[in-house]
Order: structure tokens, then C-alpha cells, then sequence
């Protein structure tokens, strides 16, 4: 990955020299910033990516992976600060999505407002994930769901002593997305843009609407046709969607859910 | 310890379909992952010993030369 800069707690993914924007990335749960290492290609210039990386994984794989949201949003606070000095928006997928509004609005209190908030993948705030939860199931119902939602190889699933080390965060990471405790009456400023698709069984389109609820801005709905894993199988037309809102312009095919 | 290095160089060379690979290069900067994690510990494994590199030594840090020096040290112990 050429000039990718590794900041430990963030990559850097410079599109060109004159920055005037940030997009904060998010990935889902046990993800890793490599999941956005192609986004500098489809956005535009002076966009500078950053790809989150948590503790628990990669080269912070001996720092544990954080239980408990008030702990994530401090750290997550504290670590981003520096990138806050220019116009910034932040994307999440999934649980990563989940980290974005709640950072959104963390940081919305500090009086830094992200330009846009991209929630990928993910329910809104009053559809809460129901028992039975993923991440307190036992190790081989949890495996097999993993390999068959897609995120992780059969041969990575498969390899005791590599998922010895993945599972713990992976499980970390699902139970902050599973038990997230959201507060109804909140909702952030920041123009929403929703990415879903119809055919993700752990965001259907049902769950998705009333995201525009969690907005004071009108949230923008954009719907592919494909499984959880959009962000990954659907890279381009995702980053094109993004590019449009971050180039200032309205993208023709955002629909308003009213 | 060098021909750890030199032989960590050739894996890794293969491996990322490139010759420009150095003491200082980086697993994961150059696009490793953990599905390549597996590979790359296999053929450690194959070759050093299944005690020879701990994946989580690869995650916390993912330099070639430190990779070979961990390597290099766990074969001149046994």
C-alpha cells in the first residue's frame, strides 16, 4: 500500500498534497483499515481518507479492544482531535456506522459538526439488535455465522491460532453494536446520507427508514442491491456517492423517505 | 540471523508478486492480511517450527527485520 501513512491508531490515505477535507472511516465489527485502502482512488481530490484502526487488532493487537462505549468515544476523541483542524465527514459500516453517529454527536457537543455522516449498513437507532446476541454465542455457532455473513474466510475462521487472537475483538466489537445503549431523543445536525442494502440480513431495508428520525437534516437514502457486504462488493458506486457529497453536489439518485 | 532475513525477503517477494521488498518493508503495508497472515505463518512454520513466530508477534509488529530477528532467536534457543 504506497503512500499510505501508518499512524497506529489511523492510516492515511493521501489522495494529493492540498487537503481542504477529511473522511473519518469506520469499519465493522473486527474490520480493519485495509477495508478502505482503495478509497483514494474514486474520491475526490483534496479528500484525505483515514481509516480507523481500534485497539485489538493489527499493530494494536496487544492493546485490548474496547467493552464500553463512554471509554471508546473519549479515546476515539482524543485520538481524532488533531484531524479536526479542517472540514471533516465520517463514514462508518455496520458497527462502524454505529461509532460514527455516536462520535457525531460527541463531537456535535464540542461544537465540531462533521460536514456529512455516511451510515452504512447498519439499523437505526430504534431497531435495536435482538436476543439471541452474536457475540455471547458459542464458538461454533459463532463461526459458523461468521463465515456465512461473508466477513471472514472459512480459512481464516478455521485457523485456531489466528482466530485466537481475531475473536476476542471481533466478539468486542459486535457486543458495543448489539447492546448499544442509544438515546431516543438525540439526533445529529450533520447533512445524513444512508447507504442500505436490500438484501442485508442484519440491516434490511425495514430497519433502516426511520434513520431519518436521527437527523435534523433530511436524511438521503441510497439503496443497493446486494448483501451486508456492500461496502466491499459495490467499493465503486459507494465511493462515487460519497465523492458526490463530499464535491458539494446532490447525487440524482437519493431518495427521501417521508 | 541474515539468512533468515534474505529468506523472509524471497517469501515475502513471492508472496506480493514484487521485487521490492527490504528489511524495513512492512506486512501489512504491503498489503498483507490475515488470510496472507496464514500463509506467511504456514511457511514459517514449515521451515522454523511451529514455535518460530507467534501470530500476534506478527500483528504487533509487522517489520521484516524484526520478524527475522524473533525468527533467528527462537531457532538458535532450540
Amino acid at each position: 500500500m504506497k503512500n499510505i501513512e501508518d499512524h497506529q491508531a489511523y492510516i492515511t490515505i493521501k489522495t494529493d498534497d492540498y487537503v481542504n477535507q477529511r473522511l473519518i472511516c469506520f469499519p465493522y465489527a473486527g474490520g480493519v483499515p485495509s477495508v478502505f485502502r482503495n478509497w483514494s482512488q474514486n474520491l475526490p481530490k483534496g479528500v484525505e481518507v483515514i481509516a480507523v484502526r481500534l485497539p485489538g487488532r493489527e499493530r494494536l493487537i496487544k492493546q485490548p479492544a474496547f467493552h464500553c462505549w463512554k471509554e471508546l468515544m473519549s479515546y476515539l476523541i482524543t485520538t481524532l482531535m488533531p484531524l479536526l483542524d479542517l472540514p471533516f465527514s465520517l463514514f462508518g459500516h455496520s458497527f462502524g456506522a454505529r461509532v460514527a453517529y455516536e462520535l457525531a454527536l460527541k463531537l456535535e457537543q464540542e461544537n465540531f459538526n462533521a460536514s456529512h455522516v455516511f451510515i452504512s449498513g447498519c439499523q437505526a437507532p430504534d431497531k435495536p439488535c435482538q436476543p439471541p446476541f452474536l457475540f455471547n454465542m458459542s464458538q461454533e455457532e459463532f463461526h459458523k455465522i461468521l463465515i456465512e455473513m461473508g466477513g471472514l474466510s472459512c480459512e481464516i475462521v478455521q485457523n485456531r491460532r489466528l482466530m485466537k487472537l481475531l475473536e476476542p475483538t471481533i466478539r468486542a466489537d459486535m457486543k458495543l453494536a448489539e447492546l448499544w445503549p442509544v438515546d431516543l431523543q438525540k439526533s445529529i445536525s450533520s447533512s445524513t446520507v444512508i447507504l442500505y442494502a436490500i438484501y442485508d440480513s442484519l440491516a434490511s431495508p425495514s430497519t433502516i427508514y426511520s434513520w431519518k428520525y436521527f437527523s435534523k437534516s433530511r436524511a438521503e437514502f441510497h439503496k443497493f442491491y446486494d448483501g451486508h457486504f456492500f461496502i466491499h462488493s459495490q467499493e465503486k458506486k459507494v465511493t462515487e456517492i460519497i465523492g458526490g457529497y463530499l464535491c458539494g453536489g446532490l447525487k440524482n439518485e437519493a431518495r427521501f423517505i417521508n | 540471523m541474515q539468512t533468515v532475513e534474505k529468506n523472509l525477503i524471497s517469501i515475502w517477494q513471492e508472496m506480493f508478486d514484487t521485487q521490492d521488498i527490504s528489511p524495513s518493508s512492512d506486512f501489512f503495508e504491503l498489503g498483507g492480511n490475515s488470510l496472507t497472515a496464514i500463509k506467511f505463518l504456514d511457511q514459517v512454520e514449515k521451515t522454523y517450527g511451529t514455535e518460530a513466530l507467534q501470530p500476534d508477534t506478527l500483528f504487533s509488529n509487522s517489520q521484516l527485520s524484526y520478524l527475522a530477528t524473533v525468527i533467528a532467536e527462537k531457532v538458535s534457543e532450540s
